[in-house]
């Protein structure tokens, strides 16, 4: 067992500290949500886009009108 | 990370993939949607087929879940718009606080987005280059 010195010690705390902040710093970068990763090529994405030809853009603009007809009555 | 509202997504699907930016943008950066994006773009399906194409697209983005304690966020956030005197939709104020919760930049075309901001200023919205 190392004789322990006021430097010894002094050092220990250093050591012990730079841990702590290395974690915090980990912990901070660490996403705050479950994020999984996509899967797949963004060519094939895009070339799944290329064969669509039957998509109803009138269904966002229909429950777009609804959710705001929606949010002006629970305001009221 | 981005996370990416279903109006940027129409809007893609509308050029059949035929726009640059978006393209380059989706594939050069962090984008994820989460599940409200992923309904609102689905909404518009009309037969299986397509509706696999749609979920083509969709799972190539990074896949954002909304962990539990959002909700209560979210049931905070209508509370504190109402207070501020602001109408927005439920689904934006839950894809708002999707993005606070999760500490990330909210890409959308919806100018309303910028009056959510002004009462919730942890907000962060992306400047979508021009």
């Amino acid at each position: 067992m190392p004789e322990l010195t006021l430097e010894s010690l002094a050092a220990r705390v250093e050591v012990l500290e730079q841990r702590v902040a290395e974690q915090t710093t980990a912990a901070m970068d660490k996403p705050k949500v479950l994020i999984r990763p996509g899967v797949g090529t963004w060519e094939a994405a895009f070339e799944a886009i290329r064969g669509i030809v039957d998509y109803d853009f009138d269904a966002a603009h229909a429950q777009n009108a609804c959710d705001w007809k929606e949010a002006e009555e629970r305001n009221r | 990370m981005i996370l990416v509202d279903s109006c940027v997504l129409i809007d893609f699907t509308r050029s059949k993939a035929a726009d640059a930016k978006l393209s380059h943008l989706f594939a050069s950066l962090p984008v994820g949607v989460c599940g409200i994006c992923r309904s609102e773009l689905l909404a518009g399906t009309r037969s299986k087929p397509e509706r696999f194409r749609l979920e083509v697209f969709l799972n190539r983005f990074d896949q954002i879940a909304i962990d539990e304690p959002v909700w209560d966020q979210v049931g905070d956030n209508l509370a504190a718009l109402r207070r501020a005197g602001v109408n927005v939709p439920f689904p934006d104020v839950a894809l708002a606080t999707v993005a606070i919760f999760g500490d990330l930049e909210l890409w959308t075309r919806d100018a309303h987005f910028a009056q959510v901001q002004r009462v919730l200023p942890a907000l962060s919205l992306f400047a979508e280059p021009p």
